[in-house]
């Protein structure tokens, strides 16, 4: 059995302005849920101690029991961006896990995400202080 | 005797035995008001025949388009003597006599007599100069004339590309790059795009594929690579964003064929596309098949939906796909909404056992799941058919020229590129030109080691499902032990085990599918699998009982030694049995380059006039008999495992 050859240093998350794809869905959330929601992304970054390979196999990246379906990655790890609070929240303490399609056995990094931070960076239902627009952009965040 | 000529070149002459001698005959016209290599003259626009004996041999002219646009009627000309037919001159060019085909099939990886010229396309004003590897996208720097294209916003898909490299564009603006070979003459021709798969940007893995542009382009094909390095890196679910890349670089050969004045204006035969996609991009193109059919898709849960009905920016779409190809592809990267990709076109696989990359070969599953048995209506026809390729000792990247090796292939580059461009010129051959006598190399992959366009050293697996099939078991009822409905009866084991079982076992094991089967072990001579049909089973204008099967790799099975069976069918009266091994091999299963074993199957195609030669009745098949007395190829060992699945009739 294989298992990922993948570690992990540390994590981070912090908000970003969103785009106009990001203003879509936030919007959408909110028309669906009828309910104002907060105009910020958060990008959680995960710190790696190589990056793996670009290859066509990849690792699944689980938090908690979430597959997360999409990320990327910048110069120390692999990221990936959430506008929905409710999953936001759902995410927060969980663990950061890989698995290898096509296997059931998972890589445990025993690292998790940040419960207390997302909660201070809030996804809060009204408008934060400080504007979205003074937010940096993702690409911004990606390079701190 | 019958001689065609062409002005003063003989294309072909059949004797009064009926044998005929064939020249090659060169079908790549570009005939007008027709497809590209396609054939054709209406009913009304008679060829005229002209016929003489001369020196007691009967020269028969055809005059007209044939002799400018070699053109054929769409029916064909059908040679008889007194009521006895001899032989048929399809449409496509073909010929068959007694039904057979007797034309030598030209080499499908070998290139045609159509010249071609290469072009850059790509957006204006792209600038690679801060880019980690400037060099390898200079190209796109400087189009050549007339051939500037467009970005498009893929932001719904993708939000960020990986910052890493510095590509001088965002998710926004991704540019529609690539680079195209395209035949001389007037056209229209069909198309196929290529895209990569995942790779390091510091290599433009879109150069890769021109072994295989030039060789469709050849033949009269339009053939690109298309730019999608900026989606490469260390980067996961981006397949959606492939596969819309994939569909917006055919809108733009759409583009092109109207835009009065351009260089493809009316060239480009929409009518007839094929998309192949490796790696990632070979899960892509699954995806595109999908996104072909929609007006707009909602990329992830929970997301707003994405316009592709042109009010974004992104599409139309409904393009007219004659054939998804997926090369060493990946499986459900991303998953769309409504659930994992069913490709809805005809579909191709091709895959090396010693891929070191996607060595799991998960495109089996996706194989799996492409025209599937509708249980609610389950006589009915597929969209399409599939093919898959096991190429054993074939690696991944070896596909891609410019990618370095990986895996432990145990072929050579050049043999894997051979084997890529005679399977993909078949394909591309049947569903672009035309010329149905390749699908032959698709069913069966003895026609490319027959006709030496493969060596017999290159050891293959291959499957085939038809469109029509009738599934006497597909084993994905309810009821087991029972032929799948409507196909009522018993299926019952003898001096053998017969498990019925899903298949899809997790990618170490032997087994990794995504339909449920059987497994038959034998430890002794005497084993029989049969199956009993209520009231006897009409083949119809089937010609084929189809299984598919292969060997497990269980201590019943010898590593590298080849099974076989016997096949029996009754209609109670008489019954005929042939040998598996008579029609195809069923090999140990192949190593792949980390020690698993990969079972998979091969499918086992056998004509029912076999069995009707020996008088049983196909309007009442009463049982098929599967009799494990044989033993292991070249042993004298009665023992084995085998799995099994779909057991067809089948055209």
């Amino acid at each position: 059995m294989d298992k990922p050859k993948i570690k992990v240093t540390g994590v981070e998350v912090a908000p970003a302005r969103p785009d106009a794809a990001d203003l879509r869905k936030i919007k959408h959330y909110a028309e669906t849920r009828s309910k104002e929601l907060e105009e910020v992304t958060l990008v959680f970054k995960i710190y790696l101690e190589a990056l793996p390979e670009p290859t066509g196999q990849a690792y699944e990246l689980f938090i908690g029991d979430h597959l997360v379906r999409k990320y990327g990655s910048f110069d120390k790890g692999i990221f990936f961006t959430v506008n929905d609070p409710d999953l936001a929240q759902t995410l927060a303490g969980q663990e950061i896990c890989f698995g290898i399609p096509g296997q059931k056995e998972l890589l445990h990094t025993g690292i998790r995400i940040p419960k207390g931070e997302i909660e201070a960076l809030g996804m809060k239902a009204t408008g934060r202080e400080a504007g979205a627009s003074e937010l940096p952009i993702k690409l911004q965040v990606l390079s701190q | 005797m019958i001689i065609i000529k062409k002005g003063s070149q003989e294309y072909f002459r059949l004797q009064d035995t009926g044998d005929p001698t064939f020249t090659p005959y060169h079908q790549e016209y570009a005939a007008t008001g027709g497809g590209a290599g396609e054939l054709r003259i209406s009913r009304s626009a008679a060829v005229r025949l002209d016929s003489e004996v001369q020196n007691n041999t009967r020269a028969l002219r055809l005059a007209g388009r044939l002799h400018q646009l070699a053109v054929l009627p769409n029916e064909g000309l059908l040679f008889k003597r007194g009521t006895t037919p001899l032989a048929e001159l399809h449409p496509s060019g073909d010929l068959y006599t007694r039904g057979k085909l007797a034309s030598t099939l030209p080499n499908p990886g070998s290139n045609g007599s159509i010249g071609w010229t290469s072009a850059v396309y790509a957006a204006p004003g792209l600038d690679y100069t801060g880019m980690v590897a400037p060099s390898e996208y200079a190209l796109f720097e400087a189009p050549t004339p007339s051939y500037e294209t467009r970005t498009i916003d893929i932001s719904d898909f993708r939000d960020v590309l990986p910052p890493s490299y510095a590509w001088p564009f965002d998710a926004t603006a991704a540019p529609i790059n690539g680079i195209l070979r395209i035949p001389n003459g007037s056209g229209p021709f069909p198309i196929a795009l290529f895209v990569h798969g995942n790779h390091s940007v510091y290599d433009n893995s879109t150069n890769g594929y021109a072994y295989l542009l030039e060789l469709l382009a050849s033949h009269g094909i339009i053939a690109a690579s298309i730019d999608c390095n900026f989606l490469n890196g260390a980067i996961y679910g981006e397949n959606d964003s492939r596969a819309i890349v994939h569909l917006e670089h055919v809108r733009q050969f759409q583009l092109w064929n109207g835009q009065a004045g351009h260089p493809l204006h009316n060239k480009v035969d929409l009518s007839r596309v094929m998309i192949v996609g490796h790696s990632r991009g070979g899960e892509g193109v699954g995806h595109a098949s999908v996104f072909n059919g929609l007006a707009s898709v909602v990329p992830d849960p929970g997301d707003p939906p994405v316009p592709l009905d042109g009010s974004a920016g992104l599409g139309p779409y409904g393009f007219d796909l004659r054939a998804v190809v997926a090369i060493a592809p990946t499986d459900s990267q991303y998953t769309p909404v409504t659930g994992r990709t069913t490709v809805h076109d005809n579909y191709f696989i091709i895959h090396g056992s010693r891929d070191g990359d996607v060595w799991s070969f998960s495109g089996y599953p996706t194989y799996d799941r492409a025209h599937p048995v509708d249980l609610a209506d389950p006589t009915r026809d597929a969209n399409g058919l599939k093919s898959l390729l096991w190429l054993i000792g074939g690696n991944h990247n070896y596909f891609n020229s410019v990618w370095a090796g990986e895996g432990s292939p145990t072929i050579i580059r050049a043999e894997q590129e051979n084997v890529a461009k005679v399977y993909i010129g078949a394909i591309a051959q049947t569903a672009l030109l035309n010329r149905p006598a390749y699908l032959n190399m698709v069913r069966d992959h003895k026609e490319a080691w027959n006709n030496g366009w493969i060596p017999g050293s290159i050891e293959l697996v291959s499957q085939y499902q038809d469109p029509c099939r009738l599934f006497i078991d597909h084993y994905e009822h309810a009821t087991p032990a029972q032929p799948s409905p409507p196909v009522t009866g018993t299926l019952t084991a003898a001096s053998m085990s017969a498990a019925e079982m899903s298949l899809n076992g997790s990618a170490t094991n032997d087994i990794y599918q995504e339909t449920n089967g059987v497994k038959l072990t034998w430890t002794a001579s005497g084993g029989r699998y049969t199956v009993q049909m209520t009231g006897g089973l009409a083949t119809g204008h089937h010609q084929y009982l189809v299984v598919r099967t292969g060997q497990s790799d269980d201590a019943e099975n010898t590593v590298g030694v080849d099974q076989e069976f016997n096949i029996t069918l009754t209609d109670g009266a008489h019954s005929h049995t042939v040998k598996s091994s008579d029609y195809v091999r069923l090999p140990y299963p192949a190593e792949l380059y980390n020690g698993t074993r990969r079972a998979v199957m091969q499918t086992l195609r056998i004509p029912l006039r076999h069995f009707a030669d020996h008088n049983v009745d196909l309007a009442a098949i009463q049982q098929i008999v599967l009799a494990f007395d044989e033993p292991q190829i070249g042993t004298s060992t009665v023992s084995g495992s085998l799995y099994l699945d779909d057991i067809q009739l089948s055209e």
